[in-house]
């Protein structure tokens, strides 16, 4: 049987674009980048139109909310410090993994120190001048972009034991760390309320996230089938 | 619960979203001779009876996916059902289809109404198509939309898979899971029924409540009907659809169609029903549900007492492996029972088993229909707490009668105490996941009271009773209208010991007194203490 679809090389990229534009989003909204992402969103989302009936890589919101933003930066930039910035006590949505996932400092200082590993073991280190926790959404959201672009140019090379073991680490990641957190950070910043920029990325990115772990997930159980069906070594 | 009126919850429904009904233009053909113009008596129907909805005839639609996104864009449609020839069509295209133009494939309706024009007597074909569309848009409109939660991504792979196409995917598909809302689930109670009814194992007891192994669930709603709080629900067959549904089949334009019939039936059977050639007879408004195991006996009686001559479940034929077949002939057997106790005719529940699809064409009326009801009362809640009494009341004409059936598959149950037994501790109560069981303060000590009206006779309180071995606590599988009746009843009372320092309540003297025989007579000091002070002041002694 013949089948024509949806590349998987495609669908990587095109999920690498949205973890990138993402992980951007959840920095400090300068004007500039405002702009920037913007633009990103706007790329992803024609790229993800093109994804053959895939439900979860919608952006419309996205954009919506950064056409808006892009306008007055300033607001933007004070409701993400009310939101995510701990300014006269706690924020109502803070962007650490660490803060959701354990109460106690040391158990946050050891996840800290195992996400570092992670990095590093994929060659990676924070820059310095992010000035930012490896435990942070924009920087966590950066380095699922960097699995999905392992996985794509694996798919590109025709290298199916490579995409394999980048999609294992994506769903991995997923499972250990995104997948576990975001959703909590989605529920506080729907009942924080008054958010209207980040109120759609925050949902979309929530959403984006738990039908990517499933979707990864299902590629996971799938495909070494597939693969076993067509002799692929 | 809901208290609107079927009509209220209708309109609610159309003010926010703009619904477009796509009649497949080659209908006519599909009708053969005699339906020339067939699409357009649909539509004119329609429009006649539905007239806040968008219809559109596109010829060629069963075979032509993409106009469904170009339709849908072009009336910027919220909500879709689509009126197709016949079974031979693509769901998963369809639902892409819809995905790109920005809808939720979960809230899509497909209804085949080739087969009603397809039948060898003049059966109303206008009119049971037109009335099937109108359910489906009802469903439609009561479709809340779907969360990232509520979904799994399947693949369709073929069975072989060539070398050049290996590195694409094929056509995803979109399969609803069940979802549990926390706030209604009794599982902190210690509930487990849907666990125990999962033909997947797929629900399970976590840290926060109820969870769900996504790939493992089929979506077959088995767990809707087994909460006895209706907590659990499956994108795109909720318990509120369903509703909406049945009802729309069975009020709307009540001229058109004098009897009608329900058929609950998953997608499968009737897809297997349609492969053979197979059509629903005249009068017969099938209700797709994932699973037919998935209906309550509420949701069948309310059938019943809601206009519907006849109510049919139809289970998969031999490509299901929930293994469900039991409990639907149970539940239809049971029905069947209660009406023929209840003086009514029990051809009016139909079990129609795999290899039996045939007979169903042409059962003839049932002995006792009732009129069709909008009479702008609440329409009735077919799944969830209070739903099974409230149809047997409307089946009945009133809270009268004196039946008394004992089934394996009764949906309500009666609880029995041994006072004698009873240490009175209360953890029946505690576990009950319908409050029939309350443990309640009275003169003097507690009581334990029972609402037979509630009791779904999960003997989840069976289980948890610490007096198992002395049988201090009974469930029957009874449908009793007089202990229906009787509303709550006290089971057992017992008096309570007082801290003999500050007067406080300790414990039921009965539950003392058990642990008192536990401890034997070696410990007399720590049984005077247990028995005679409460927790605060036993510390301060201590």
């Amino acid at each position: 049987m013949t089948r024509k679809g949806l590349s998987l090389g495609r669908l990587a990229r095109s999920r690498q674009g949205t973890y990138r534009l993402l992980g951007a989003l959840f920095l400090y909204p300068e004007a500039a980048r405002l702009q920037g992402a913007l633009a990103a969103a706007q790329e992803a989302r024609r790229e993800a139109s093109r994804l053959d009936g895939l439900a979860h890589i919608d952006l419309r919101p996205v954009v919506k909310s950064l056409e808006l933003a892009a306008a007055q930066p300033s607001a933007v930039q004070t409701e993400y410090q009310h939101l995510f910035v701990a300014t006269a006590g706690e924020a109502p949505c803070p962007l650490y993994e660490s803060i959701y996932r354990d109460s106690d400092r040391q158990a946050a200082a050891w996840s800290m120190a195992q996400l570092d590993r992670t990095y590093a073991a994929a060659g990676l280190h924070l820059s310095p001048n992010l000035h930012e926790m490896p435990d942070h959404a924009a920087v966590e959201l950066e380095f699922m972009s960097f699995l999905c672009r392992n996985e794509a140019e694996a798919w590109h090379r025709k290298s199916a034991v490579a995409a394999m073991q980048a999609l294992g680490a994506e769903g991995a990641f997923l499972e250990e760390h995104l997948g576990c957190w975001f959703p909590a950070l989605g529920a506080r910043a729907a009942s924080a309320g008054g958010n209207e920029t980040y109120g759609p990325i925050v949902q979309t990115a929530c959403s984006f996230i738990v039908q990517d772990k499933d979707l990864v997930a299902t590629l996971l159980a799938d495909l070494p089938r597939v693969f076993d069906m067509a002799k692929v070594r | 619960m809901e208290t609107s009126t079927l009509r209220e919850r209708e309109e609610r429904a159309s003010i926010a979203l703009k619904t477009l009904v796509l009649l497949c233009g080659d209908l006519n053909e599909a009708a053969g001779r005699r339906g020339w113009g067939t699409a357009d008596a649909v539509e004119a129907w329609l429009r006649r009876h539905v007239p806040d909805v968008a219809v559109e005839i596109a010829p060629g639609l069963c075979h032509e996916p993409r106009l469904v996104r170009e339709l849908a864009v072009r009336h910027g449609a919220q909500r879709l059902v689509l009126g197709l020839c016949s079974s031979d069509f693509s769901q998963t295209e369809i639902e892409a289809a819809a995905r790109k133009a920005g809808l939720d494939s979960l809230g899509i309706e497909v209804a085949v109404l080739g087969e009603h024009f397809r039948q060898p007597n003049d059966a109303q074909p206008t009119e049971l198509a037109g009335i099937v569309l109108a359910a489906a848009v009802a469903k439609a409109r009561a479709f809340p939309g779907s969360c990232p939660g509520d979904t799994r991504p399947v693949f369709k792979w073929g069975e072989k898979v060539s070398r050049r196409s290996l590195f694409s995917l094929p056509p995803v598909h979109y399969r609803p899971v069940a979802r549990v809302e926390p706030g209604r689930c009794a599982a902190e109670s210690g509930c487990h029924l849907c666990v125990a009814a999962c033909p997947r194992q797929a629900m399970g007891l976590t840290d926060d409540g109820i969870g769900v192994d996504k790939p493992r669930c089929e979506g077959c709603g088995v767990c809707v009907a087994a909460c006895p709080r209706g907590a659990i629900s499956v994108a795109g067959h909720s318990p509120a659809q369903i509703e909406l549904q049945v009802m729309t089949s069975l009020s709307i334009a009540p001229e058109c169609l004098p009897e009608r019939r329900v058929l609950f039936a998953c997608r499968r059977s009737l897809q297997a029903w349609r492969e053979k050639g197979r059509y629903i007879a005249p009068g017969w408004l099938p209700v797709e549900v994932p699973c037919a195991a998935m209906v309550p006996v509420a949701a069948i009686l309310h059938c019943l007492a809601r206009g519907a001559s006849m109510v049919g479940l139809v289970p998969c034929a031999s490509r299901c492996s929930l293994d469900q077949l039991e409990t639907i002939k149970g539940r239809t057997d049971y029905c069947r029972q209660l009406l023929r106790a209840m003086g009514d005719a029990p051809e009016r529940v139909s079990f129609v088993g795999p290899g039996s699809i045939r007979p169903l064409v042409g059962l003839p009326s049932a002995a006792r229909q009732r009129a069709a009801r909008d009479d702008g009362m609440p329409p009735p809640p077919m799944f969830g707490p209070g739903a099974t009494v409230q149809a047997l009341w409307d089946l009945a004409g009133g809270p009268d009668g004196s039946v008394a059936l004992a089934h394996p598959s009764s949906p309500l149950g009666v609880v029995s105490i041994n006072p004698a037994k009873c240490s009175g501790c209360g953890m029946c109560a505690d576990t009950c996941p319908t409050e029939a069981l309350r443990l309640e303060r009275a003169e003097h000590g507690v009581a334990l009271t029972f609402d037979a009206g509630l009791c779904t006779g999960c003997a989840l309180c069976a289980e948890c009773c610490p007096e198992t071995s002395s049988a201090a606590l009974r469930v029957d599988k009874l449908t009793d209208f007089a202990r229906i009746r009787q509303a709550r009843v006290t089971l057992n009372r017992s008096r309570e010991a007082r801290c003999v320092a500050c007067g406080a309540p300790i414990a039921p003297e009965g539950m003392l007194q058990r642990i008192r025989d536990l401890l034997g007579p070696d410990a007399p000091s720590l049984s005077n203490t247990i028995g005679s002070y409460c927790l605060s002041c036993r510390g301060q002694r201590a």
